[in-house]
């Protein structure tokens, strides 16, 4: 069976649980918690997909990292994929969790590149702008990168809006040489 | 010394320029996960189409084959060296299509329609899409034109109609191209002003070259070039050095171009030369694509992969306009076996088979045709009236001459009638060699057939029959013109023709013997 069917199944059984026991928005952010975690931390990931350490450590380990900071649901999911022999697996798990609550929530991560700082309002600017585009809530995340030499570059899920210098540039050089050989 | 002013370089400059919008660019995109063998798997795409073309960076087109859970996966019709891990790949929001109008005519292009006989850019009407659906059962009508090939052979007892599928299936070696080549060389007459006069509709070729040598193709290009009907065709080459992806749609853009000439009222005829090689680069494609394979590796839809593509070949009803696209798959086989995988397929889809014989080429009948085997399932009534009254017995004749020969070759001794028809079916295998690019028009056909089937050979010694037959046309020619006007127009053979006919050829049977 695939990764992805792994994760989605278990992602799926927790949302269902979290929902019936009501207590989903504390469950998503532990689950938003722990995928940070385990994404910064490449010691833990390897840790809980070493087959040498036994379940018991394995639990031990977590609730020591975790066992203030979750609830009790999430915390007893923990255990569960632990006795399931899935806990090298965590990190697909949260991932596809918080996307399927993010789908379920509208809401998307977006990347900006700008070829230069910009400020706050600037930035509210086009978090309104383009929310109202996708219709979708947006998480903004900001980087920039010179080699785009002027404007910006969004980046929505699989969606890419491309208002760069570079590529109206490249666009333009494409046009040229287009012309050129219709030409000759 | 020439100046240039400023404000002309930059009245020029604005010229290019413009048309060119600034405007972002909304595009969506996924990134490369793995790419080898001319298959990419990427991530991501995620509205991507079955089958819509996606651009790679380095200007590699790609196809999306594979729509699966957590990736995609495109096939690459570029060199898949030049894609590496990480790569942004592009939508085009366009399916893989091939572009069409009278502008290709001419023209050598490849399979994504890109020009590749250094004769410059190509003005298409519009861009369709590759694959598309078989026309219904009300679009359509029964085959009911003639589409000569000017061989006798084919046209006598293997009759194809405008709108029909005949296969050609052979060894090597066996002059499977030069039939098909013939075929399209035989059209030329369909576009004169005469053919117009007596309502023949002219017939555009495509020939779709799939895995063959870049020097057979540049061989048969200047052969149609030499006999002028390049006028006429398009070529579509995918040889041998091209990617798998591009031999496998190779047939489906020509059927394309088929279908836009089909769809507007005229007719079009495309051979497929050959299908064998773009069903072995379909199954590498599907062994790439981890398609689980089947009898001879083969994946399990390849009698889809040619049943999808050969019934795109129709002929449509007049509120349709009344097109037609003749389809002439070609099948090359390994030592005489039709009864492997690919070619039992195609035999069962198309409406009949011309049989190329090793055996015959070798005893030096060309074209190799087994008549015995060869079939052709609706021709007949496509044929006009006049070669089927001559062509009647000529079937029939040839098949008892085959059953006695081989008893004739246990040397016993033979009656008369035996003898009689052992000699008559010498003959008339004589007469059906034919040389290469010398198509022969109907109704000379039909003056050949009717001395064969009527005996008037039997007095000629079997080395003298293609001299006579060859004469006793130029000297219908010269003196009784009329014969052939009216079959070429009637298309009939009343009684008075035949009259005329039997007095012609009697009276050049007692002039060739002195």
């Amino acid at each position: 069976m695939g990764k992805l069917n792994i994760s989605n199944r278990y992602a799926k059984a927790f949302i269902e649980t979290a929902n019936e026991k009501k207590v989903i928005e504390k469950v998503t952010e532990d689950m938003q918690l722990i995928q940070n975690v385990l994404e910064n931390s490449r010691e833990l990931r390897t840790f809980l997909s070493n087959p040498i350490m036994n379940d018991a450590k394995k639990i031990e380990v977590l609730s020591a990292i975790f066992s203030d900071k979750l609830c009790d649901v999430s915390l007893s999911f923990l255990k569960f994929i632990v006795e399931k022999k899935r806990i090298n697996m965590l990190i697909d798990i949260s991932r596809r969790f918080n996307d399927i609550r993010d789908e379920s929530l509208r809401i998307s991560n977006a990347e900006v590149i700008t070829a230069t700082q910009i400020d706050d309002t600037q930035k509210e600017m086009l978090k309104t702008n383009l929310e109202s585009f996708t219709k979708k809530k947006l998480r903004m995340k900001f980087k920039t990168d010179d080699s785009i030499i002027g404007g910006f570059k969004v980046r929505i899920l699989d969606q890419i809006i491309d208002a760069t210098l570079k590529n109206q540039l490249n666009k333009l050089k494409k046009k040229l040489l287009e012309e050129s050989i219709s030409v000759n | 010394m020439a100046e240039v002013r400023p404000d002309e370089v930059s009245s020029i400059l604005r010229k290019q320029l413009s048309g060119f919008d600034s405007e972002a660019e909304v595009y969506d995109v996924g990134t490369v996960l793995q790419v080898g063998d001319g298959i990419a798997r990427v991530y991501g795409l995620s509205k991507v189409m079955a089958s819509e073309l996606v651009e790679f960076p380095n200007d590699v087109m790609g196809m999306v084959l594979n729509l699966e859970e957590d990736s995609v996966g495109c096939v690459l019709f570029g060199e898949s060296s030049l894609i590496k891990e990480g790569d942004i790949v592009k939508r085009t929001k366009r399916l893989a299509s091939f572009p069409v109008g009278e502008a290709l005519l001419g023209r050598v292009v490849n399979p994504l329609g890109v020009p590749v006989d250094a004769k410059g850019p190509v003005n298409h009407e519009k861009f369709m899409p590759i694959e598309r659906k078989a026309l219904g059962v009300i679009a359509r009508q029964p085959v009911k034109e003639p589409l000569q090939t000017g061989i006798v052979s084919v046209d006598a007892m293997i009759p194809i109609g405008r709108g029909q599928r005949e296969l050609i299936i052979g060894d090597r070696q066996t002059g499977k191209t030069a039939v098909a080549v013939d075929a399209i060389i035989n059209q030329k007459y369909t576009h004169s002003e005469e053919a117009k006069a007596v309502g023949v509709n002219p017939v555009f070729c495509v020939y779709v070259a799939i895995g063959q040598k870049d020097s057979t193709v540049a061989q048969v290009v200047a052969k149609l070039e030499q006999h002028g009907a390049m006028e006429y065709t398009t070529v579509v080459s995918a040889p041998a050095s091209t990617p798998a992806p591009l031999q496998y749609i190779a047939p489906y853009s020509g059927a394309t171009l088929g279908e836009f000439f089909r769809d507007n009222g005229k007719h079009a005829l495309v051979v497929y030369d050959d299908l064998s090689k773009q069903a072995v680069a379909y199954r590498e494609l599907a062994l790439l694509l981890r398609r689980p394979p089947g009898r001879e590796a083969y994946p399990g839809d390849v009698f889809y992969l040619h049943s999808r593509l050969l019934e795109r070949a129709s002929k449509l009803n007049d509120s349709l306009g009344g097109g037609s696209l003749t389809a002439l798959p070609i099948i090359e086989t390994q030592q005489g076996d039709v009864s492997a995988y690919i070619p039992t397929n195609v035999i069962s889809i198309t409406d009949g088979q011309i049989y190329l014989e090793p055996n015959l080429f070798n005893a030096g009948v060309r074209p190799a045709i087994n008549v015995g085997i060869s079939v052709s399932r609706v021709g007949g009534n496509a044929q006009i009236k006049a070669m089927k009254k001559v062509a009647g017995s000529l079937k029939l004749d040839l098949a008892q001459f085959r059953e006695l020969a081989a008893f004739a070759k246990f040397g016993s001794d033979l009656d008369k009638a035996t003898q009689r028809t052992l000699a008559k079916g010498e003959r008339l295998v004589e007469l059906l060699k034919q040389g290469q690019y010398m198509p022969v028009p109907v109704e000379k056909q039909v003056i050949s057939v009717y001395a064969g089937t009527q005996g008037y050979l039997e007095s000629i010694p079997v080395k003298d029959v293609k001299r006579f037959e060859k004469e006793l046309i130029e000297y219908i020619d010269v003196n009784y013109p009329e014969i052939f006007k009216v079959i070429r127009e009637t298309k009939t053979l009343g009684d008075e023709v035949i009259v005329t006919i039997k007095k012609a050829v009697e009276e050049f049977l007692g002039k060739f013997k002195k």
